[in-house]
């Protein structure tokens, strides 16, 4: 230990203990002020204390009742809170099935996300769709075919078995055919895009001027508005980083920048604006979840070492000319 | 100042970075060049945890301290200029993967705190009973002196005792060297947690 923890150690001692005169209170402010590692050596002796505070009540209480007005027990409440936090996400998919996948089964055929809002919905048939963020599908199940129709944004569908009732995807003009399969359909701006998980579907376009193509779990396919051919990639690894959000996440394997923003805003109310141009083509590697893109930001602030700034509408990354945002 | 200091983030260094000090310490041997190096580099990460307006939305706390660690490693290396090829490639080590508990599962502070009991259990009885007795009993330092028959002076140094040696222990044996029953590590290694690539 250095001797700045040393010194540390005796702050928090003579406060716990004693307290400070006004002496020792000028002393400890110029002393805290002096270093930024006085501070972190500080909030470390504090953190150490709290740690030895908690748990020597800890032993001599293993079964505190939950009513008893102490200090631990609103951390234990804090912690509680925080931890169940992180599993937010999860919580509101699970709630989500359950309270919209009853209007689903129930014949209710058109199904809707919000921004930064997702959806699993069982379906009749018993296969399940699951809704991106800012998406809306069209459920039309009939005798013969079981058809969904995406308006917008995208969904993935763990498809059922059933030979006799083909599950198609309307997108646009494009079509997607699957029997007990595992696939997501993306609308873009410019086409649809299909990313199979699991077996096989068939791909083609409502003009047929295309073709019809098969693609199999692992591969990605593009079915551009006015296109001759459906190119078809094998990427299994892009293709499970790019559904990612099933599990709440966004995984950035040296995407740039500006694709990393664009993916998050399409879940965030906060918008992520990127203000120097400069920066957008730098590529970047990483893990996030979903709700949380001012945790990206700030970590785009330190890898790239440009200031942000977090507003209640916006995240701004980087130094416009003309403007001169804090530091976070 | 000490006032000034939000207990909320001093509990989240509780739970989330006193436990992995020992393992982050290990790991920055290899990018740091002296073990006074290590210690400023611990400090200066607790002090920009501090400073972060708010830790509620870290969803992974381990790879974040990490990641913290790492960038001011990165910071140092930016302002002395001088780059080693090792430390770069060490640095790497710092993006772990998370091996957190699964986020559905609710945690709550008696077991996040178990680690600290096998810890405590090694201080001097004096030592001990000092803590316990200001802890259980809720007394005032005077009280405690009274009720050990202890001096004040003796009680505040048996305090600064107690802290030193805990802070020996947590910076040599973290959370993974006590007998506490975790998950097995997911190996979910191929995810770095954030780099750069120009």
């Amino acid at each position: 230990m250095s001797e700045i923890d040393h010194e540390a150690f005796a702050w928090v001692v003579r406060q716990r203990s004693r307290g400070l005169n006004d002496a020792e209170t000028a002393r400890f402010d110029a002393w805290f002020k002096a270093d930024r590692r006085h501070r972190g050596a500080y909030a470390r002796a504090l953190a150490i204390h709290n740690a030895v505070h908690l748990a020597s009540g800890e032993q001599a209480f293993p079964a505190r009742p939950p009513e008893a007005d102490d200090d631990a027990v609103r951390r234990d409440a804090g912690i509680a809170r925080r931890n169940l936090l992180l599993g937010g996400l999860a919580a509101g998919m699970a709630l989500a099935a359950g309270r919209f996948g009853y209007s689903a089964l129930r014949g209710d055929t058109v199904l809707t996300t919000a921004k930064g809002e997702f959806r699993r919905v069982p379906l009749q048939d018993k296969s399940i769709a699951n809704i991106n963020s800012g998406s809306q599908i069209e459920v039309a199940f009939t005798e013969q075919q079981r058809t969904i129709n995406l308006r917008k944004g995208e969904a993935w569908f763990e498809v059922a078995k059933d030979k006799s009732k083909p599950f198609i995807v309307e997108a646009g003009d494009a079509r997607i055919r699957a029997v007990g399969t595992a696939f997501s359909v993306r609308r873009l701006a410019n086409g649809s895009e299909v990313l199979v998980t699991e077996g096989t579907v068939e791909v083609w376009s409502l003009d047929g001027s295309a073709g019809r193509r098969q693609v199999t779990a692992g591969e990605h396919a593009f079915l551009a508005h006015d296109a001759r051919a459906i190119p078809v990639t094998r990427q299994p690894e892009e293709v499970s980083r790019k559904l990612a959000w099933r599990e709440g996440k966004l995984v950035l394997a040296s995407q740039t920048l500006s694709e990393a923003v664009a993916d998050f805003n399409r879940y965030s109310p906060q918008t992520i604006v990127i203000l120097d141009p400069a920066l957008r083509d730098k590529r970047l590697v990483g893990q996030y979840q979903l709700d949380a893109p001012e945790l990206f930001a700030k970590d785009v602030s330190m890898v790239l070492d440009v200031p942000v700034t977090i507003t209640s509408e916006k995240i701004l990354i980087g130094r416009a000319r003309d403007a001169d945002h804090a530091r976070i | 100042m000490s006032d000034r200091i939000n207990t909320e983030v001093i509990d989240w260094l509780t739970i989330n970075f006193l436990p992995h000090e020992a393992e982050l310490r290990t790991m920055l041997r290899r990018v740091c060049k002296d073990a006074a190096e290590i210690d400023d580099v611990i400090q200066e990460t607790c002090c920009r945890l501090l400073d972060l307006p708010d830790l509620d939305h870290v969803r992974s706390p381990k790879p974040f301290v990490f990641r913290t660690a790492k960038n001011i490693v990165l910071d140092r290396v930016r302002r002395d200029a001088v780059v080693s090829i090792e430390t770069m490639a060490n640095l790497e080590e710092l993006d772990i993967a998370d091996t957190a508990p699964s986020p559905d599962r609710v945690v709550f502070a008696r077991d996040e705190l178990k680690w600290v009991f096998g810890l405590i259990a090694n201080l001097p009885d004096r030592c001990k009973s000092v803590f316990r007795a200001r802890r259980v009993m809720g007394m005032s330092q005077n009280e405690t002196a009274a009720t050990l028959g202890l001096t004040d002076s003796v009680v505040e140094h048996e305090m600064m005792k107690g802290m030193r040696l805990m802070s020996e222990m947590i910076s040599k044996h973290g959370v993974e060297q006590q007998n506490r029953v975790r998950q097995a590590p997911a190996p979910e290694h191929a995810l770095k947690k954030s780099n750069v690539r120009d």
